[in-house]
């Protein structure tokens, strides 16, 4: 096999230990247009990625298209011979028992021919055209099945096979002088995760309603983030501010704040690598350590980074198994599934809207800065809330506000859970200020 | 099999059109974390991509080698014929190309020791390290030398070598439970004599210390000076990608139907132009083969271009203006921006500053998005400062900036004499190509802050 074969020229080379990442994946594609396939497509890609280390110098290799690991392992070696010593790299992955999830390869994806995609796909499509107003709906069905292997001379021999899916639809609207958009998108690793009529509704839906905008001044309101408008912040708060490297390297806005109190102790955020079908599930990570579940923010305090190996070993700590990468680059560190728990503040999701002037932020693409903690973005898909009722859409509103005062003054969860882009949650309502160019 | 065998074989199995592409890519990556590397690199990934149509329906697949081109060619004419299903028919009416064209550079990247990167990377680390109160230094520096051959069934056939070298520095500093950053690069197309001489550690270091003093920006409308990397970035994401032809053609753009109108003032001209030298989105030809040239987008306000692939030119009536990338072998050629940049004005900085009693002057790009079918823009900058009587009084901390396209548009009244191009990555489609955003400073009457 490839990655044994890397591993034994990587030690032939010189190197006192080496680790083979051997990635396979097939992917089919539907690419819409105007509401027409697009384009289809089928790529087949199988690359490697190899480790070697020399004492404390380590080296890295890369390569698609192959017939043989040797030539990478090799190379992976005379790397790590070239390279300066890291003092802080303490060896490469010791072996870790795997229980193995069954949740993440699904036969029905894994054999889903093209044809059946496309006619699933274009259920979104059409379903988006919820009026003549829609006058384009685009989008992207992209589904693959992968093998994911880890190999090393450290006794590492992991391998695993997962399928997933990804969908999003726009639609784009038109009534006279005034412009709309909306979109859908659903990800898992199960067929029956990607609903088409409801992804499609969706985008149609939002197209319609961006229609008829307003714009606001500069307020401090009640705001109700949906679930699409929390995966740039909840998931960013564990996968960069509490990432260990960021924390070790006093990137992070949480440097030297473990047993801090960053949100209200109702409030607990936890990773979890190991809920069944989601794309952020993996029964090992990326070095072939065990996933597992992570309190990381617990009453409100936080209470643990992610970790890698490197940066585990660095603090003489265990590896949370959070270790990701694709075979072109070695380890990082990334979260698997975030969700915030905080059962003393759950109410239906209606109940949510229930202020006499607010804002609902359906879609943010914005993150917070990860030195100060700090969120300025917009609210690229909003609505105002008038007496409990959703109104007009909003243009150029933008939010500010700091991530803590986010989680502190956060006071109701809603129960329309999604999941979705390594989120998993509900809406929630937080009190920030917002700023448009005044009301008109 | 060859390529020129590949193309016959499409035809036999009944494409209308095929194209073939065959791509080699070298790639080296040093990432140094004060002072220590932590990551040393060396790729190569070698692909043949065929792109097939049929009926006006696309199929795409690739090759991981010549003996798999004949079953990747099949595979990509029973996809086209699979998307032809739904699809409009389409004239293959498109011109054809031929041609090579070779950059080595005078300090060919590929073939330079480790060592010797390595080296670079270091002095860049110490010249961060030299500045006070600088408590992280992340150097990064990349090279890539990217080999293809496009041939098609109406005798397009153009071969290109490119090597591209980008360094980049993002550097933290601390002082009194206050962490800020800055980032900094250089890139373009080339040697290693792209990025000789450069300081951007030391920038980026000098920029992450001065905003440890900076507060929030005020939020609201305020009247704005942008510098050229976020009059770039705006220019790029709030205007450009509402110019590429696919946008365009299918209705999804604030500028259909807009060729020849005005849509901005009368001081602002768009430029896109793949052919200055040694920018880092330069190319000579696109990857449908196309040869590369300058075009207006906006002429003194007025709407005068789109960008266009073989496809959308067809269906807008206007010639292609070689705007068609991917991002590699594994990805179809889309419409994409190159080196794109508002051309030069007549004002200077200081005159701008002197002539404004309250505003903002906001500076550095981090990113920037928009959505081209509701012209509304989102780009967050660096940082800002403060101006009050013609004065930077208060250093601010990264702020977002919102609004919409046409009215910010028409709201910029004064263009600088100083235009500069920065390096980056594009992202569309989930292909991301090298591109540089550019611009001088601009002056713009309101704009949206999102402060704090």
């Amino acid at each position: 096999m490839l990655r044994e074969e890397a591993v034994e020229a990587a030690l032939s080379s010189g190197a006192e230990e080496a680790e083979a990442f051997e990635l396979f994946t097939r992917e089919i594609s539907i690419h819409v247009e105007k509401g027409k396939v697009k384009t289809a497509s089928s790529v087949r890609t199988l690359g490697l990625g190899v480790r070697a280390a020399i004492g404390r110098k380590l080296g890295f290799a890369f390569a698609t298209n192959l017939t043989s690991g040797g030539e990478v392992g090799r190379e992976a070696a005379e790397n790590a011979k070239a390279a300066p010593e890291d003092p802080d790299f303490r060896g490469l992955p010791d072996a870790r028992k795997v229980d193995y999830i069954s949740e993440l390869m699904d036969p029905k994806l894994r054999d889903l021919d093209l044809n059946d995609a496309a006619d699933l796909f274009l259920t979104a499509v059409e379903s988006a055209r919820l009026s003549d107003k829609v006058v384009s709906v685009s989008g992207k069905l992209e589904v693959s099945f992968s093998e994911v292997a880890v190999f090393s001379s450290r006794g590492i021999d992991v391998a695993e096979e997962r399928t997933y899916l990804s969908a999003y639809i726009e639609a784009a609207s038109k009534d006279g002088d005034k412009r709309g958009s909306g979109f859908g998108f659903a990800d898992g690793r199960r067929l029956d995760m990607f609903d088409p009529e409801k992804v499609g509704r969706e985008a149609g839906d939002l197209a319609i309603r961006t229609l008829d905008a307003t714009t606001i001044g500069v307020e401090e309101l009640p705001v109700v983030f949906q679930p699409k408008a929390q995966f740039t912040i909840i998931p960013f708060l564990v996968g960069q501010a509490a990432n260990a490297e960021n924390l070790q390297y006093g990137r992070s806005f949480l440097t030297n704040r473990i047993g801090d109190q960053i949100a209200r102790e109702e409030i607990s955020i936890v990773d979890d690598g190991r809920i069944p079908w989601l794309p952020g599930s993996s029964s090992f990570d990326a070095e072939g350590i065990p996933t597992g579940r992570t309190y990381v923010v617990e009453k409100g305090v936080f209470k643990s980074p992610i970790h890698n190996w490197y940066s585990a070993m660095k603090e003489g700590v265990e590896s949370t198994g959070n270790a990701s990468r694709d075979h072109t680059r070695p380890p990082a560190i990334s979260s698997h599934t975030v969700s915030i728990e905080a059962p003393a503040l759950q109410m239906k999701k209606d109940e949510l809207l229930d202020v006499k002037r607010g804002v609902l932020v359906v879609y943010t693409m914005d993150t917070p800065n990860l030195s100060t903690g700090e969120f300025s973005g917009m609210a690229e898909t909003a609505f105002l809330i008038e007496n409990g009722e959703v109104t007009k859409s909003l243009r150029q509103t933008s939010m500010g506000f700091r991530v803590e005062d986010f989680l502190k003054t956060m006071d109701a969860i809603g129960d329309d859970v999604e999941t979705l882009m390594g989120f998993k949650g509900g809406s929630v309502r937080v009190r920030i200020k917002v700023a448009g160019p005044g009301a008109r | 099999m060859d390529l020129e065998d590949a193309i016959s074989l499409g035809l036999d199995e009944g494409a209308d059109f095929i194209e073939v592409r065959e791509e080699r890519t070298y790639m080296t990556m040093i990432r140094m974390i004060d002072g220590v590397v932590r990551e040393l690199t060396r790729g190569r990934e070698f692909r043949i991509s065929v792109r097939t149509l049929y009926r006006g329906g696309w199929g795409f697949g690739i090759a991981n080698s010549p003996d798999e081109i004949a079953s990747a060619v099949k595979d990509a004419v029973k996809l086209a014929k699979l998307s032809s299903r739904w699809a409009e028919p389409i004239e293959v009416d498109w011109p054809s190309f031929k041609g090579s064209y070779e950059v080595r550079g005078r300090k060919p990247a590929w073939q330079t020791p480790i060592e010797e990167k390595i080296r670079i990377v270091e002095e860049q680390d110490q010249l961060a390290k030299s500045v006070e109160r600088v408590t992280n230094r992340n150097i990064i520096m990349g090279d890539t030398l990217r080999e293809t051959r496009v041939i098609n069934s109406l005798g397009t056939d153009v071969r290109q070598t490119l090597p591209r070298v980008r360094l980049a520095a993002y550097i933290f500093a601390h002082e009194a439970g206050v962490t800020e950053s800055a980032f900094e690069s250089r890139g373009g197309i080339g040697g290693l004599e792209v990025i000789e001489g450069t300081e951007i550690a030391e920038e980026a270091a000098k920029r992450a210390v001065e905003a440890l003093s900076a507060k929030p920006a005020p939020p609201g409308p305020h009247p704005a000076i942008l510098d050229p990397k976020l009059a770039g970035v705006f220019i790029h994401e709030a205007f450009g990608h509402a110019a590429e032809g696919d946008a365009v053609v299918n209705n999804e753009s604030i500028l259909t139907g807009k060729l020849g109108e005005r849509v901005g003032s009368e001081v602002v001209s768009v430029v896109d132009d793949p052919t200055i030298e040694g920018l880092y989105g330069f190319y000579r030809y696109d990857d449908e083969g196309t040869e590369s040239r300058r075009k207006y987008i906006v002429k003194d306000g007025i709407l005068s271009g789109y960008m266009t692939n073989l496809e959308t030119a067809s269906k807008l009536g206007l010639e292609p203006t070689g705007n068609a990338r991917s991002m590699d072998y594994s990805n179809p050629p889309i419409v994409r921006m190159s080196n794109t940049f508002i051309d030069r004005g007549d004002w200077t900085f200081e005159e701008m500053v002197s002539e404004m009693k309250q505003g903002i002057y906001a500076f550095g790009s981090l990113y920037g998005y928009t959505d081209p079918a509701k012209g509304q823009f989102m780009f967050k900058a660096e940082g800002g400062w403060l101006i009050e009587n013609g004065e930077l009084k208060q250093r601010l901390r990264e702020v977002a900036i919102a609004g919409m396209t046409l009215e910010v548009l028409n709201k910029m009244d004064a263009v600088g004499k100083d235009l500069y191009h920065d390096p980056g990555m594009c992202g569309k489609m989930g292909q991301w190509v090298p591109v540089t955003t550019g611009a001088p400073h601009v002056r713009v009457s309101n704009l949206v802050f999102g402060g704090r």
